[in-house]
Parts: C-alpha cells; sequence; structure tokens
C-alpha cells in the first residue's frame, strides 16, 4: 500500500527577518505545528493547528528540542532507503517557498549535511557491506518539468517541445530518451547534481524567469541481482525519486502543482490557469474527462504513489510573521498532500439493484426459515416432543402389549410341557393353519365371540379378516358351547368336507376357507369333557392329525390314513410342481438370455452397417463435392476456351493465332479430360448412392430378424406357462376330488417347538391397515400426523411458499398431536376400563392376535424361564 | 497624449513620467531576475520611487482648487501611484499596508470613478482586493467587491455609451505622442474581473454561477483574439464537460463544436507554416494531443446524453405513462440548464445565451443530436458517434505509449456499449454486447503490468465482474422464460458466467493481499475500504449464483456466501468508520448472516 508521510519543518529566522525585526508565528508540540496570526486585532485568538506525520521543530539550536539533519534523516531517510533495498519505489518530496529552508534540508551545507547526500552515503555504505552474493548498479537520471514540458538536466542539449512522457503497459511510466549516468559513490551523484542545478538556472535566466516555477526531479534507479529464494537468479529494480516542488504561491500561479493539489479557495491571478479552474469545476462530476493540464508530474511518479512505494513529503516552512500567508499556504498545501495520492475508485454501478434483490431473497428466506428464526427454540422444542412422544407411544404400545397378553391370562396360558412350549385358551378359538406360507414362524390364535356370530370375511369389519376370501365368507356361531359355520357366499369346508349349509364344527374340526386358509377349531370345554370320557390324546401330528375321538372306528382310521397317505402325495406333487415351475422359470430365463444375446449380436451388425453407410455417405458427399470442383472447373475452362477463342478471331499476328491456337488444343484437352473425370465420379457416386440402399435394406433385415426373435420366444414362453398351469390346476382338483376325510382330532392347545421349524401361522401383512385393532384411530391419526408434518416440510423446501399458509399447516399439525394425545389418553382408559372384546393383539398394528414367535419369546422371557 | 497639466510645473511633470517608467520597468522585468536572497529587491525599489510619486503629487493636489477641470486627471495620477503601491505591498506580503493603499486609492478616485481617467484604475483596485479578501478567506467579502468592479465597468460603459475612452496609465503620465490603448486595457481589466468572479463562485459552491463567468471569460478572450487556441479550445472542451453532467447538451455541443472549430483552424494555421521540423513537431505533437483530448470529451457527451437518456426513461417509467407510452422530449424542461439555474436562484435568462456569436458552428453542432434518445434507433447514432470519438482518440492515445489513457479509453467503449444495451430488447444482441465489453475489459486488463497499474486494474477486475454478472443475468432470465426450461448448456453457460465473475472480484480481492501474504491485512487502505467491502458483497450473491445438483458443491458455494457477509460484518464490526461507507448494504449483510445458517443447516441436513 501506498504509504504518504509528511513532515514540516521549521527553519531559524534569516538575516533578512532578523532584521526586520521578525516576530515567530509558529509552535510546535509533538505532531502538531500552531500558525498564529499576529496581524488579528488584540484579544482575538488568531491561529490554526495542523496535525503531520512529524513536525520538526529547527527553529533555534540551543533548544533542547532541536531537530538536527541526523533527526531527520533518521526517522526519514532510513524508511527511503530500507524501501529501495526491498525493492519497492520510494519518493522525497521537498516543498515550500523560496528561503524556506528546502535546500537546507534536502542538500545541506557541507560540514551539515541533508537528506540527500545522507541517503546516498547510506545506500552506497549498505552496498558496500551486502555485495558479497549481490550486485548493485545505480544511476542517476535529473530532469526538470517546466509548462508541463519535460527537460532533461543532464544532457547537452533538448528539443524545443520537451521530451515525451510515455507510459509504457508493461514497464510503467516513463520518459523517452532521458539521459541515465551510472554512479558508484556519493561524490559522482553530487557532481550530477551540481550539473543539473546550474542547467535549471541557466534555462531560468533563459526563460527570464526563476527557478521556482518549475519541478525538478532527481531519480536514482537501483537494481540489485543476486540469487533469489530458490537459488534462481533474480533482479529487482527500485527508485528513488527527490522531488523538489516548485513554491507555493507560484505554483498557484502556474497552476503546476498536480491537479489535487489547488483545490485552495484562493483566487488565482492570471488567466493562464482558466483551465484549472474550468477543471475543478467539471472534475467533480462522475462522467466527465477532464483532460490534464499539469499532472506530468503526477504521471512520473505514479510508479511511487502507487502501489507498494514510500512517499515522504518534506514541507520546509519560515517562522517569521512577515511570511504569515505563505508559510500559511504552504502548511495547508502540506495538510492535503495525501492526496497527491491519486487513487481512481472503482465504479459501483448496479448496486440499487443488487440490494433490492438481496432484500426480496431477505424475504423469502424469512418467510421460509421463519419459524426457526424467531420462534427458533420453539421449533426445536416441538421436534424433541415429537420425538419423545412417538417413543413413549412406542414403548406404551409394547408395555400395553405384554399387558394384554397378561391380562389375557384366564383366557390364554402359555406353559412348557417337555421340549416344547404350549399355548393355552380356555375359550372357543380357531387357529389359522397356513399351507402356503412355510416361512411364517408366527402362531395365529382367533377368539369366537361368545354367545353370538363371529363373522369371517375379506371385508373390512369382519371380525377375523383373512384377505382371498370373500367379503362375507361365512359366519361361525357360538351358542351355548356349540358352534356352527354358516358358509356366507364363499368355499368352504369341515373336515376336508365342502359344506353350502351351516355345519356343527367340533373340537378339532378342520375348516377349509377359499382356496388357501385352513383354520382348527379348539373347544377348550369340549375336548376337557372328552379327556374326562377317557379319549386318548394324540401328539402324532403337527396338524392335530392324531383324532382325539375316541369313537372312531377302524374304517374312520383307514380313511385317515388315507387321508394321511394323500397330503403327503399332494406334498410330493406340489413339490414336483413347483421344481416343474422352477425348471420352466429357468428355461425361460436361459431363453431370455439367448434372445438378449442374439439381440445384441443383431444390433452389433445393425451398428457396423450403420457404421459402413455413414462412410459410404461421407464418400458421398465428398464425392459430391469433388464433382461440384470439377463441374466447376470444367466450366471455367470452357469460359477460357471461348475467351480464347474470341480472341483468337481478334488476333492478326500469326504467330500470336498460333500460340493460342496451341492454348486452345492443349485447354480442349484438358477440358476432355475433366469432362471424363466428372463422367467417372458420377458413376462412383452412383455406384455408392447404391450401396447406401442396400445397406439400407440390410439394416432393415436386421431389426426384423430381432423382432421375429423377440416374438417367437414370446409365445413359446407363454405356452409353456399355460401348460404348467393347466398342469397345477389338474393337480388341485385331483385332491379335491377325493372322498371325505375324517375330522382330524388335536389336542385343544397348540403346539410349538422352538427348536423345530415352523411353519404355517402367518402374521400376514396385508392383515396389519384392517382397521379393526384398538390402535386404529390412534394409527390414523398418527398418520394424519405424519402426513401434516410432511406437507410442512415440503411447504418448507418450496420457496413460493408464502409464510401465512405455512403458519396454518403448522397450527394443524399442532392440533393433530393434541388430538393424538387426547386419543391415546382415552384409549387407555379405555383399555383398562374393561376386557377386550376384540382379537387379543399381539402387535398393536395388527388387529387379530398375531403372536410372533420372536415377540412372544421376548415379552415371555420370564415365563419361560421359570420352570 | 493628454495636455500638459497647467497645475503642475513641467519638470515635475517630467519626474513623474520618468519615475512612473522607472517603475514599471523595475515591476514587469527586473522583478524577475531578483537574486533568490532577496526576492523582492526590484519591488522595494519600486516602492520607494512610488512613494516619492506620491509625495509630488500629493503636494501639488493640496492648492487646487474644487471646479479645477484638471482635478480628475490628478486624482487620477494619485490613484494610478495608490494602486501600484498597494499591489506592490500585496506583493512584497504586507497585506495591510496594500489593503490601505488600495483603499486610499479607491477613495481618492471615488468622485471620478466613472471618469475615464479613473476607471481603470478604479476596477484594478477592487480586483486586487478581491483577490486579498479571497486569500484571508473570505470569499464573500471578495464577491461584493468583485461585483462591485463587474458593477462599475457596467455602469461606465451605460454612462459613457462609447463617447470617451478609458485611458491608460501608460498616456496619464506620458507627456509624448505615443498612445496606448486604454480601451483595450479596460477590456483585459474586466475580463479579469469576471475570471475572478468564476473562481469566488466556485469557491462559493455556485458552480453553474461560475460556469456561466467561465463561459464568459471565454467569449471575451475569444473577441479579444488574444488567446492561445489549443488552451482555448481544451478550456472550451472542459466546459462542455460541466454542462453535459448538468443536462446542458445544448449548451455542451456548442461549446465542443467551438473547440473543435478552433482546433481545426489551428491545424490550418500550422499546416502553411514552413519552421524548422524539431519546433513544428512539438506543435503537432501538442496539438495531436489536446485534439485527441476534446475528442475524448465529445465522447463522453455521447456518453453522458446516453446514460441521461437511460435515466430519464427509468424515471418517466416510474412516475407515469401507464400505457408505456413516452411523450415526446423536446419539451422535457427538465433537461436544460433552465432547470438547473431555477434551482440555483439564478435567473434562466442569464443561462439562455451560452453561445460563442463570433464563431460559425452549425455544421459542427448538426453531427450529433442534443436531445436525449427514447428508442434503439435514437440512440445508435449517438453511440456511433461517440465511438467513433473514441477511435479518433485511439490513435493518439496507444497502448504502447499512453497505457492508462488507452485503457481508459477502453473503458468509455465499454460503458457506451452498456449504455447501448438500455435500448436493446433482444436479449441475445444485448448478450452479444456484454461480450464485445468482456472482449476489451480482458484485452485491457491483459496487457497491463498490475505492479504499475495497480489502481486501473483493480477498476478493470470490478467492471469485468458487473458485466459477467449482468451477462449472467440476462442468461439466466432467458433461461427462465424459455419453453424448454434449462438445458445442460444453458446451465454450463450460466454457470461459465457466475465462475468468471467471482474469479475477478477475487483477483480484486487479492490484489489487496498485505505484503508477502495470503491474507488481507488487518486495517486497508481508507479509500479502499468501500471497494472491498464491496467486492465481498457482491461475491456473497454471485456464490449463490451457481446452478449445481452436487450438494457438496451447493454447500461449498453457500459457505463461500456466508463468509463473504462474515468478513464484511466482521470489518465494519472492528471499524467503526468503515459501517458509514456501508451503510446500505450492511443491514442486509446482517440479516444473511442470520438466515443463510440455517439455509446450510436445512441443505446438510436434507
Amino acid at each position: 500500500m501506498a504509504s504518504v508521510k509528511v513532515a514540516v519543518r521549521v527553519r531559524p529566522f534569516n538575516q533578512r527577518e532578523l532584521d526586520m525585526g521578525a516576530k515567530a508565528v509558529i509552535r510546535m508540540d509533538g505532531k502538531k505545528t500552531r500558525i498564529v496570526n499576529l496581524s488579528k486585532t488584540a484579544g482575538d485568538v488568531g491561529f490554526k493547528d495542523f496535525t503531520f506525520d512529524h513536525s520538526y521543530w529547527s527553529f533555534e539550536p540551543s533548544d533542547p528540542d532541536f531537530a538536527t539533519q541526523e533527526q531527520v534523516f533518521e526517522e526519514l531517510g532510513t524508511e527511503v532507503v530500507a524501501s529501495a533495498f526491498e525493492g519497492y519505489n520510494a519518493c522525497l518530496f521537498a516543498y515550500g517557498q523560496t528561503g524556506s529552508g528546502k535546500t537546507f534540508t534536502m542538500t545541506g551545507p557541507p560540514d551539515d549535511p541533508g537528506l540527500i547526500p545522507r541517503i546516498c552515503e547510506a545506500m552506497f555504505g549498505k552496498m558496500q557491506e551486502e555485495q558479497e552474493d549481490k550486485n548493485y548498479r545505480v544511476d542517476v537520471s535529473y530532469l526538470e518539468i517546466y509548462n508541463e514540458k519535460v527537460r532533461d538536466l543532464l544532457a547537452s542539449s533538448n528539443p524545443s517541445g520537451g521530451l515525451r512522457v510515455r507510459e509504457h503497459p508493461r514497464q510503467g511510466p516513463y520518459v523517452s530518451d532521458l539521459s541515465h549516468h551510472l554512479v558508484t559513490c556519493y561524490d559522482h551523484v553530487a557532481q550530477l547534481m551540481e550539473r543539473g542545478n546550474r542547467a535549471r538556472c541557466t534555462a531560468a535566466t533563459n526563460m527570464n524567469d526563476t527557478s521556482s516555477r518549475s519541478h525538478a526531479i532527481f531519480t536514482l534507479t537501483f537494481r540489485q541481482a543476486g540469487l533469489g529464494a530458490e537459488g534462481l537468479p533474480c533482479e529487482t529494480t527500485s527508485k528513488v525519486h527527490l522531488v523538489d516542488l516548485a513554491g507555493s504561491e507560484r505554483a498557484d500561479a502556474t497552476g503546476a502543482t498536480g491537479q489535487r493539489l489547488k483545490e485552495g479557495a484562493h483566487i488565482n491571478k492570471s488567466l493562464v490557469t482558466l483551465g484549472s479552474v474550468i477543471s475543478a469545476l467539471a472534475e467533480k462530476r462522475v462522467g466527465s474527462f477532464v483532460p490534464y493540464r499539469d499532472a506530468v508530474l503526477t504521471w512520473l511518479l505514479k510508479d511511487s504513489l502507487g502501489g507498494n512505494s514510500k512517499t515522504i513529503m518534506v514541507a520546509a516552512i519560515s517562522p517569521a510573521d512577515c511570511n504569515y500567508s505563505e508559510t500559511l499556504s504552504t502548511l495547508r498545501y502540506a495538510n492535503r498532500a495525501k492526496n497527491i495520492v491519486n487513487q481512481p475508485t472503482v465504479n459501483e454501478d448496479p448496486n440499487v439493484r443488487l440490494i433490492r434483490e438481496l432484500r426480496e431473497e431477505i424475504y423469502k428466506l424469512r418467510g421460509l426459515l421463519g419459524e426457526e428464526t424467531q420462534p427458533k427454540v420453539l421449533a426445536e422444542l416441538q421436534q424433541k416432543e415429537a420425538k419423545e412422544k412417538s417413543l413413549t407411544a412406542e414403548w406404551a404400545e409394547k408395555w400395553r402389549e405384554t399387558q394384554a397378553i397378561l391380562r389375557e391370562q384366564q383366557a390364554l396360558g402359555l406353559r412348557k410341557a417337555g421340549r416344547g412350549v404350549v399355548l393355552d385358551s380356555d375359550r372357543p378359538h380357531l387357529v389359522a393353519i397356513d399351507q402356503d406360507d412355510r416361512l411364517s414362524t408366527g402362531v395365529t390364535l382367533y377368539h369366537l365371540n361368545r354367545n353370538g356370530d363371529t363373522v369371517i370375511g375379506a371385508a373390512e369389519g369382519s371380525d377375523i379378516v383373512l384377505p382371498g376370501l370373500e367379503p362375507h365368507h361365512c359366519i361361525v356361531t357360538l351358542k351355548d358351547g356349540i358352534a356352527v359355520l354358516t358358509p356366507k357366499n364363499g368355499y368352504c369346508s369341515v373336515d376336508g368336507l365342502a359344506t353350502e349349509t351351516s355345519s356343527r364344527i367340533s373340537q378339532g374340526s378342520l375348516i377349509g376357507l377359499g382356496r388357501a386358509h385352513v383354520l382348527r377349531y379348539n373347544d377348550p370345554a369340549e375336548a376337557a369333557q372328552l379327556r374326562k370320557e377317557g379319549r386318548v390324546m394324540s401328539r402324532s401330528s403337527l396338524f392335530g392329525g392324531s383324532t382325539s375321538d375316541l369313537n372312531l372306528n377302524v374304517e374312520e382310521r383307514e380313511l385317515e390314513t388315507e387321508r394321511r397317505r394323500l397330503a403327503r402325495e399332494y406334498e410330493e406333487r406340489k413339490r414336483q410342481l413347483d421344481e416343474e415351475r422352477r425348471r420352466l422359470e429357468e428355461r425361460q430365463r436361459e431363453a431370455e438370455e439367448q434372445l438378449r444375446l442374439r439381440e445384441e449380436k443383431l444390433e452389433e451388425q445393425r451398428r457396423r452397417i450403420e457404421n459402413k453407410k455413414e462412410e459410404e455417405l461421407e464418400k458421398v458427399v465428398e464425392e459430391q463435392s469433388q464433382l461440384r470442383i470439377l463441374q466447376d472447373e470444367t466450366e471455367r475452362r470452357r469460359a477460357l476456351l471461348k475467351d480464347l477463342m474470341d480472341q483468337m478471331d481478334e488476333e492478326q499476328s500469326a504467330e500470336t493465332l498460333e500460340a493460342i491456337q496451341q492454348v486452345i488444343i492443349l485447354q480442349r484437352e484438358e477440358l476432355q479430360e475433366l469432362e471424363k473425370r466428372v463422367v467417372e465420379r458420377l458413376a462412383t457416386l452412383q455406384e455408392r448412392q447404391k450401396r447406401v440402399a442396400e445397406l439400407d435394406a440390410q439394416l432393415e433385415a436386421a431389426r426384423e430378424e430381432v423382432e421375429t426373435a423377440r416374438l417367437a420366444l414370446k409365445e413359446r414362453t407363454e405356452a409353456e406357462l399355460q401348460a404348467m398351469h393347466k398342469r397345477r390346476a389338474s393337480l388341485s382338483l385331483a385332491l379335491n376330488g377325493r372322498g371325505r376325510l375324517g375330522p382330524p382330532s388335536s389336542d385343544d392347545s397348540f403346539h410349538t417347538a422352538t427348536d423345530q421349524p415352523q411353519t404355517l401361522w402367518p402374521p400376514d401383512s396385508a392383515l396389519s391397515d384392517s382397521g379393526l385393532g384398538l390402535a386404529s384411530p390412534g394409527e390414523a391419526l398418527a398418520r394424519k400426523v405424519a402426513q401434516q408434518k410432511e406437507k410442512i416440510l415440503t411447504a418448507l423446501e418450496d420457496e413460493n411458499c408464502d409464510k401465512e399458509a405455512l403458519n396454518d399447516h403448522i397450527a394443524h399439525l399442532q392440533e393433530l398431536q393434541r388430538e393424538q394425545i387426547r386419543l391415546e389418553t382415552k384409549m387407555n382408559g379405555n383399555f383398562k376400563g374393561g376386557p377386550a372384546r376384540r382379537p387379543l393383539e399381539a402387535e398393536v398394528d395388527e388387529p387379530p392376535i398375531t403372536v410372533r414367535a420372536n415377540a412372544f419369546r421376548r415379552h415371555s422371557a420370564f415365563e419361560l424361564s421359570s420352570p | 497624449m493628454e495636455s500638459p497639466l497647467k497645475n503642475i510645473p513641467m519638470d515635475v511633470q517630467l519626474e513623474l513620467q520618468d519615475k512612473f517608467e522607472k517603475v514599471s520597468k523595475l515591476l514587469n522585468e527586473e522583478s524577475k531576475l531578483d537574486p533568490p536572497n532577496n526576492p523582492y529587491r526590484s519591488k522595494y525599489k519600486a516602492q520607494t520611487i512610488l512613494n516619492e510619486m506620491k509625495t509630488l503629487i500629493t503636494y501639488h493636489m493640496d492648492d487646487l482648487a474644487s471646479d479645477d477641470a484638471e482635478r480628475p486627471r490628478i486624482h487620477a495620477m494619485l490613484g494610478s501611484v495608490l494602486l501600484n503601491l498597494g499591489v506592490t505591498s500585496l506583493d512584497v506580503e504586507e497585506l495591510s499596508t496594500g489593503e490601505e493603499q488600495l483603499n486610499n486609492c479607491i477613495d481618492t478616485m471615488e468622485e471620478f470613478r466613472l471618469h475615464p481617467l479613473c476607471i481603470i484604475f478604479v476596477l484594478n483596485a477592487l480586483n486586487q482586493l478581491g483577490i486579498l479578501w479571497s486569500e484571508r478567506d473570505d470569499p464573500k467579502r471578495s464577491l461584493e467587491l468583485l461585483g462591485l468592479a463587474e458593477q462599475t465597468y457596467k455602469d461606465f460603459k451605460a454612462d459613457q455609451q462609447g463617447a470617451s475612452k478609458a485611458v491608460s496609465p501608460y498616456d496619464l503620465f506620458s507627456t509624448s505622442d505615443k498612445k496606448d490603448d486604454g480601451e483595450e486595457n479596460l477590456e483585459k481589466t474586466h475580463t479579469l474581473t469576471l475570471y475572478y468572479l468564476a473562481q469566488v463562485y466556485g469557491t462559493l459552491g455556485h458552480t453553474l454561477k461560475s460556469a456561466l463567468y467561465c463561459h464568459n471569460t471565454l467569449r471575451r478572450q475569444l473577441e479579444s483574439k488574444e488567446f492561445d487556441p489549443i488552451d482555448w479550445a481544451l478550456n472550451s472542451a472542459t466546459l462542455s464537460q460541466f454542462f453535459a453532467t448538468h443536462n446542458g447538451f445544448k449548451e455542451a455541443r456548442h461549446h465542443l463544436a467551438a473547440a473543435q472549430l478552433i482546433l481545426d483552424r489551428h491545424k490550418e494555421t500550422l499546416d502553411q507554416q514552413e519552421e524548422s521540423t524539431e519546433e513544428k513537431d512539438a506543435k503537432l505533437e501538442r496539438l495531436n494531443h489536446r485534439s485527441a483530448d476534446v475528442s475524448r470529451c465529445w465522447a463522453k457527451y455521447g456518453l453522458n446524453l446516453l446514460q441521461m437518456s437511460q435515466s430519464r426513461l427509468v424515471r418517466l417509467s416510474n412516475e407515469d405513462a401507464p400505457d408505456g407510452r413516452i411523450p415526446p422530449c423536446v419539451e422535457d424542461g427538465s433537461l436544460t440548464l433552465r432547470n438547473l439555474a431555477v434551482s440555483s436562484l439564478i435567473s434562466p435568462d442569464e443561462v439562455e445565451n451560452l453561445t460563442f456569436p463570433s464563431l460559425e458552428l452549425d455544421v459542427l453542432e448538426t453531427c450529433v443530436t442534443d436531445k436525449p434518445a427514447n428508442v434503439f434507433e435514437e440512440a445508435r447514432p449517438i453511440f456511433l458517434n461517440a465511438k467513433d470519438w473514441l477511435d479518433k482518440a485511439k490513435q493518439y492515445y496507444t497502448m504502447e505509449n499512453h497505457a492508462s489513457d488507452a485503457v481508459e479509453i477502453m473503458q468509455d467503449t465499454s460503458r457506451l456499449y452498456q449504455s447501448l444495451i438500455f435500448f436493446e430488447d433482444d436479449e441475445d444482441r444485448q448478450s452479444k454486447m456484454h461480450k464485445r465489453r468482456i472482449d476489451i475489459l480482458e484485452e485491457a486488463l491483459g496487457q497491463l503490468n498490475p505492479q504499475f497499474y495497480l489502481p486501473i486494474c483493480r477498476q478493470l477486475w470490478f467492471e469485468l465482474a458487473e458485466t459477467y454478472t449482468e451477462m449472467f443475468e440476462i442468461k439466466r432470465q432467458k433461461m427462465r422464460s424459455s419453453d424448454e426450461g434449462p438445458t445442460p448448456h444453458s446451465l454450463h453457460k450460466i454457470n461459465q458466467l457466475v465462475a468468471k465473475g467471482v474469479q475477478h472480484l477475487n483477483n480484486f480481492i487479492q490484489s489487496l493481499y498485505a505484503k508477502g501474504t495470503k491474507s488481507l491485512p488487518e486495517v486497508i487502505q481508507e479509500e479502499l475500504v468501500r471497494p472491498l467491502l464491496l467486492a465481498f458483497f457482491y461475491l456473497g450473491k454471485l456464490y449463490r449464483e451457481f446452478i449445481v445438483p452436487d450438494r457438496e458443491v451447493q454447500l461449498r458455494n453457500l459457505n463461500n456466501s456466508i463468509d463473504a457477509y462474515k468478513f464484511i460484518v466482521t470489518y465494519c464490526d472492528k471499524h467503526e468508520s468503515a459501517k458509514n461507507l456501508m451503510s446500505a448494504e450492511l443491514g442486509i449483510c446482517r440479516e444473511m448472516l442470520e438466515l443463510l445458517p440455517l439455509k446450510l443447516r436445512r441443505l446438510s441436513e436434507a
């Protein structure tokens, strides 16, 4: 960053001022400089204060605060030297009216040197120190700017228009044709400076003017060559400009101190400065171009006034009252000096629109995220609450589940029998036997409604809902311990016998419903009666295959054997069928795979053909363009020939005639040749086009082939599938067609063994949303809640959703959640109030009693482990 | 020559004449050669002689009868001496003495202030007092005195009605036949009065008044035929910049045409001269240089006219014309200098005839309109005219020799396109023009060495970022309004434009990194604080304009955006002065910092 330091230095009275009996008007205190106006009437406090980076008090040598040359150099000069060695430019301005001590500060007498000799000596000294690994080179130039013309003070002659100031895009500002002089020590520098000053004086005299109307710039160009950080050679160039600015009053009169420095309120006397006045008017406006009037100085120093350079301004002032106005002017100038760094600022046009857009965005974001920003905590709380609630609910469900099972103890009992676990119930019930689902491990038990009807069907609202049945399949009526099955509009069988009328079912009866469901009827009371009567219990079959009826005769036993055989056969056939189906499927997959491969092959072939076609087409196009070129050429030749013939008609000289004839003959031949080639090309072109057509045909054929193959496969697999279905249908018919089977008997308990593969008993997931269960209303609500949440989240994602609607949604959600809690509380109360009339539920969201083996184990761990 | 005085002996008259000539020589010639250690030597000598003259005249004045016919002349002689004494005292910084002498001068001639013998001294004394009070930081007092000078001149002209001519100081003391032109001296003095008034009005902030007086100064220079043609043309062209930026397009064009005419005439004169090549080259160089400057003024005129047309249309569409119809602009009073005059409490008549009647400017003026453009067809000729001028200026201001001027011209070209875009409805053509701007600015940037032209590079980075943003907005608008919806191509293009904008802003920011580091310094240079914070402000928005499906990238962009706002807020919290610079933007940044992290969280949770 450009850093500008401004220093002010006051000198002692000079002889003239002493002679006049001058009074001191300057006071200094720290960085502050005060100028007192003695011409004001007594009592009037006339002074002005300025603060600078340095205020140097060099008024009286005896003063303890007296600032010496040494001190000025230490505080200003060393920075310049350091900057130069770091590779940055430095610029030292001296400023002040003639006789203000400018020269003393800058050059000084030989016995008390000023800034310039000290800076030079320090630089040369430092070069000596560091010379080991570095090479240094210093050259000097000295120029003067007068009336915006640049003159080389070290050259023997100058062009009348002055030297040209240039700005190179890569190398920066420079003065073309300015002489540079290599120097090796300060003496050398001093000599050149002396020479330049003499040239300046002579020039000034010639111009009939004093030198104070010109600026002088003495430049030391300092090059360092050495090895850089990575051992690579590197060279840095830095410039030290020592600038003697034109005096203040004079400078104002010529307007020659740079655009920024003439902002003073004082009237310029000479019309020469009209330009500056007009410029000042115009340049206050953005968007105007004000031609540079006197910017040569600023131009030249551009590389020093921007970037990382160091700029120091020293204003020299006289302490005497007679110089009051000039001194004040100098101080004002120094005060504004920092502005000499003419930093163009950047434009900023579209800000208004941008701000408007951002405001809109904020408004939108607020709408979207509003609930999170203001009631952010509340939202988080709600979220937490919701989570807690669902956790509580989950926990409560589980608790209720276990409780319900425990409460049903009187109806349902678990006990261990040998290695098995026995599930007892003291009420009449149905146990589902699923033949299709081999993977099911749960056991479903349906209690029958006491002294009433139990409706079984697929329709919602049935007491026992089973999929795949007719909506109102059948009714089981339990009255005075007697159960009667009444088919409604579905296929029913009792112990394998289809029935269309009401039929009594008894302990151990197998009820077939539709095609898939088999239920076993257990009546503990009846069983107990039977046991009392001394019937033998059979545990030989999981299906309750053993009879519990002691009255069962031999014939019935044979029938039973037969039935078992048939059942085995059925199993066997079923397995075979499955096998067959799998084989069929396998075959189909293979066929498909084959087809796919074939298709790929065909596709590949098609692609090849297409590529070929493409190539051919390209060739055709090329051929065409070639043809065109040839045709054009032919045309041209023809024209040429015609021209020649015309020419021949006009031509008189035999010699030329002959020559032309020769040419014509030649041309004719060439033309013929060309025409022949055209014909040939045309033929090739036709040939190629034909080939393309052929390829097209091939392509079409390939496509058809693929299609055919696909169709064929489809037909074949369909036929096979049909065949399989047929076989399967015949099989089930065969089974159904068997004679009536004796009712299988079994214990009233259903036995299950943990170490045996458990079959059938499906907790059919399709049953779960029946709405029959106790939790159903709550569940619906929960679903609604979830839906509502979903809705809100969707709304939040949608940036266009307005805030009010969102609030409505959220209010609705809260309402729903409250309702949910109310309902849950109510239901819990109901539940505890009386014995459940509905089937016991093992999983809260599954209406029938579905005891899953694992769930069962979990909840009954205590009972299970007790002996 | 005035006839010898009866009241003063001839030898005294000759002595006075001799002394007067000596003083003139001392003040006008010898004082310039005074040594630096005694800069006022000649002036002190002149003071002595003037005091002697004063004594001589006063001595003979005492005996005069109140109705003596020679009274005006003798008073004028004393007035002349007092004036010279006063001016010299001011020169040698004896201000109070000088003031007293000048006041005495005016008092002495009060009775005859409109007399042809006295008028020049009265006006000069008033001018000098005006300058004195201006130096004493009392511009109002200065204005009073100069205003009095102006009025006195007018009164003299009205009083004399051309009957008798003002007499020059030289003739006053002269006993010879040689006659100096007093009339010319009077006019020059009055021109100075007007010029000083221009400055005082400027100091007082009455810019339009100041401009009027500058114009009058220029007109009088023209009529006096004593002016440097290049200086004059340059001044007229510069003044046109004032008018053009105050909606005085008619006046601006007139001043530009005048500048052009004077330069053309000067060129003809130069072409005819047979001089040594070196001298002629120098003159030609100066002419070419300044012609290029006038060309740039012309270009700025066109640019201003287009920009004003734009803001006018925007204002009109905001105000009324619900049917979208634009009222004819000719009668639009707000677009002339008269309006400004009214608001500056100046009689509109004063700004009526800011012309140079002695110049024939019709042809040059018809090259370009001075009326605002309403539609593309009207804007285009203005654009083309301005672009022609810029191309002309470029021939002198080449990149090789005048890098920063060349770049400024390129920036102006870019701005011209920007102004024309406003009048262009077709999005594709708008895009193309933005592309032109980008090409121009990037070319400029590519050629400059930031080591020397860092401030310009910074401007270019900024402008390029703006241009890319504008182009991006057009593309986005187009994508949104298209039926097909976003295509991969359009999305890619949009992201590319946004990325370029981001890149240029980052270049700008990085140019402010502390020496040898990769981070910004704690404290930013004052003039660059707002640009820097604005760069972050733009970045904050741009980072959110990327359209990407990848959530990781989305998160990264959003984070970058948040960081940009964070920088602004942090910097303003640390530096009180920055808050004022960003008053409009800071609130938005704070709100963004509140909202965007929530958006970020939502995005990262989604």
